[in-house]
């Protein structure tokens, strides 16, 4: 793993005809059904590093995947753990230690003006971590990424479906993998470069 | 609408989902002998227990010598209410659950609406608790010596102070509140009745407009539903504790606490019927996912409307509003902080995790304890009050096992009724035109 978590490119070895590296292989799927197969195969076959692209939400396809449940509640979680101790520690602070003030003959420390304050900056970091969780998981942002350069790629925006798997798979071996996504009933397969 | 509804019989369009083997006849009805039982025990038990709680608060220890003052009476009326409004709120929450998803076509839920609609159907069984307590209070108000009044706009000691006459006393007219009182008991029995006639005219005829006309109905049913309840918990619950008491939030508190009941009294009810081998493949863990996620709303929405009410009135410092408060904070400290823990901190932690939400063990011990902090809620607005304007008011600490008993045995008596509605129809309505919908419900997320 490279820094904060993003994804490093390390060598694999597997190389294009013309000498860069792999990024991995591209299997293009006519329709939804065929691609949620052909996922279903590739989850069987072991694979870690690869996805799937569609032009829309397909039902069922984390389970075809063998997805896990990510991890962001978690992180969540510990968001609106911090935002509640930081406003409850901030206001104890300023209203009965630092600055007390008698408002409407109210005790210093009553915890009921404080409640507010606690959801909301609880709402607050949850909010915060769950956006920023949810980009670092994903190893965003980024510049780029190998698939762009690819024009078939483009069509998953509009009509195509695709799988990729990353050359950086323990389980990925370079001819033998295209022909077994070719064997899946993929139309199309092509090398992705670096 | 009317003109496109035919009213065909099912066979000429029974439609392919109805050969799912989820809707086989001994999957959706529940026959008498499965539950007979326990139906009996239960309705044997809530008898008793009302039994034993009327005799018992009249023998409590240092009761007889205050007889003169009606502490028991007082006692053992409270108590019963307690009860009944706990069952109330079930059943008024399951019609609001029903027309809201009719008004809002939700499809998931068709699978146990034929429960929620059996739970809706029995409101007269509340009702009429509630129409026998305000009989019981009228012939106590107007009595010789008008003793064992619990409201305390009808009590004696207070209707003679100049603020109640000239502020309140129009609307506390007796006639007033008599007709408000038909009004909302009218309105929640038409309602339920309305409810049922369409899904059991459905249920015969195929007739899939029908699901239409529940949506229309729904949509000024849910504002007549919630004027009537709204107005009936500031009679029988607000100004019934403390007639110079006020909260313009105080329907929507009463609200969220039959909502809050509904669910996971929903659950539980649901996960029996299923350990008796009837609704299988028809209520998953995918519907009670869906409950449990209404269980957490509920459990925010209490605690947001229970604390924006009392913040409100502690910042505003009314004295009439805040003498409530000040009242149970100051006499009855532990059960008030118990309610802030048990009613909302605890249960929202607890329904944080998904596992929570999908296992019958997880939703179940939360539902169980959610059902007991609903009962819990009510007690802490009502049992407080009820010693107040009387003179030996101390009696009243002693009598928890007649509480127990007087509220449990409504409660068992509801449950034992309910589940012998249940035998007299098919747990489920097959003809719902979104049946597929319920059939394949699943969460994506």
């Amino acid at each position: 793993m490279g820094i904060l978590g993003l994804p490093s490119r390390p060598d694999h070895g597997f190389r294009t005809p013309e000498g860069g590296v792999v990024h991995g292989v591209m299997a293009e799927f006519p329709n939804s059904a065929a691609v949620y197969h052909a996922a279903e195969q590739v989850r069987d076959a072991g694979f870690q590093k690869w996805d799937v692209f569609a032009p829309f939400p397909i039902h069922g396809i984390d389970e075809a995947m063998g997805m896990k449940r990510t991890k962001l509640p978690l992180i969540v979680a510990g968001g609106a753990i911090t935002g509640i101790t930081v406003a409850l520690l901030m206001q104890w602070w300023m209203t009965a230690v630092d600055y007390p003030l008698v408002v409407q003959g109210k005790d210093y420390s009553a915890w009921e003006p404080w409640v507010p304050v606690t959801f909301e900056l609880g709402v607050l970091f949850s909010a915060f971590s769950a956006l920023i969780g949810m980009l670092a998981l994903n190893g965003l942002p980024r510049w780029n990424h190998p698939l762009l350069k690819s024009e078939r790629f483009l069509r998953v925006s509009d009509d195509k479906f695709v799988i990729v798997i990353e050359a950086g798979d323990a389980k990925f071996q370079g001819s033998d993998t295209v022909t077994m996504l070719q064997g899946m009933g993929a139309t199309a397969v092509e090398l992705v470069e670096e | 609408m009317s003109s496109v509804s035919a009213n065909q019989p099912v066979a000429d369009h029974a439609p392919a989902y109805l050969n799912d083997p989820a809707l086989r006849e001994e999957n959706i009805s529940l026959e008498p002998g499965k539950v007979g039982m326990v139906w009996k025990a239960l309705a044997a038990v809530g008898v008793i227990g009302i039994v034993i709680a009327i005799i018992g608060a009249f023998v409590l220890p240092g009761m007889s010598e205050n007889m003169t003052d009606g502490a028991a009476a007082v006692h053992v009326k409270g108590i019963l209410l307690i009860g009944t409004l706990a069952v109330l709120g079930f059943s008024l929450g399951s019609l609001f659950f029903i027309m809201i998803n009719a008004v809002g076509g939700a499809g998931w839920h068709v699978t146990m609406k034929r429960v929620l609609e059996q739970a809706a159907l029995l409101v007269w069984l509340p009702a009429l608790g509630v129409v026998l307590f305000a009989i019981t209070e009228v012939i106590a108000a107007s009595s010789d010596d008008r003793t064992g009044v619990v409201s305390s706009w009808l009590n004696p000691n207070i209707i003679s102070e100049g603020y109640f006459i000239t502020k309140k006393g129009v609307y506390f007219d007796p006639i007033f509140v008599g007709a408000r009182l038909a009004f909302c008991v009218l309105v929640w029995i038409g309602m339920s009745r309305l409810v049922w006639g369409l899904s059991r005219k459905q249920e015969s005829t195929g007739d899939r407009w029908l699901t239409n006309k529940l949506a229309f109905n729904s949509a000024w049913g849910l504002v007549v539903m919630a004027l009537a309840t709204a107005f009936f918990s500031f009679d029988w619950l607000m100004a019934l504790t403390d007639y110079k008491f006020f909260s313009t939030m105080w329907g929507v508190y009463f609200f969220a606490g039959t909502l809050f009941v509904t669910f996971p009294a929903m659950a539980l009810l649901l996960t029996f019927l299923r350990s008796k081998g009837k609704l299988q493949g028809l209520i998953t863990a995918e519907h009670h996912h869906d409950l449990s996620k209404y269980m957490f709303g509920f459990i925010v929405f209490w605690g947001y409307i229970a604390y924006s009410q009392y913040f409100l009135i502690w910042y505003s410092q009314i004295p009439e509003e805040t003498t409530w408060f000040m009242f149970r904070k100051a006499e009855w400290p532990g059960l008030t902080m118990f309610l802030v823990i048990g009613h909302f901190l605890v249960p929202l932690v607890l329904m944080f995790p998904r596992v929570m939400r999908r296992t019958a063990l997880g939703f179940g011990t939360v539902a169980a304890w959610l059902v007991f902090m609903h009962v819990v809620d009510l007690y802490w607005i009502i049992r407080p009050s009820l010693g107040m304007t009387l003179d030996h008011p101390v009696g009243f600490t002693q009598g928890l096992w007649v509480d127990i008993a007087g509220i449990g045995g409504v409660i068992c008596l509801y449950t034992g009724v309910l589940l012998w509605r249940l035998t007299k129809a098919p747990l489920v309505n097959v003809m719902e035109p979104r049946m597929p919908e319920a059939l394949k419900h699943k969460n994506y997320i």
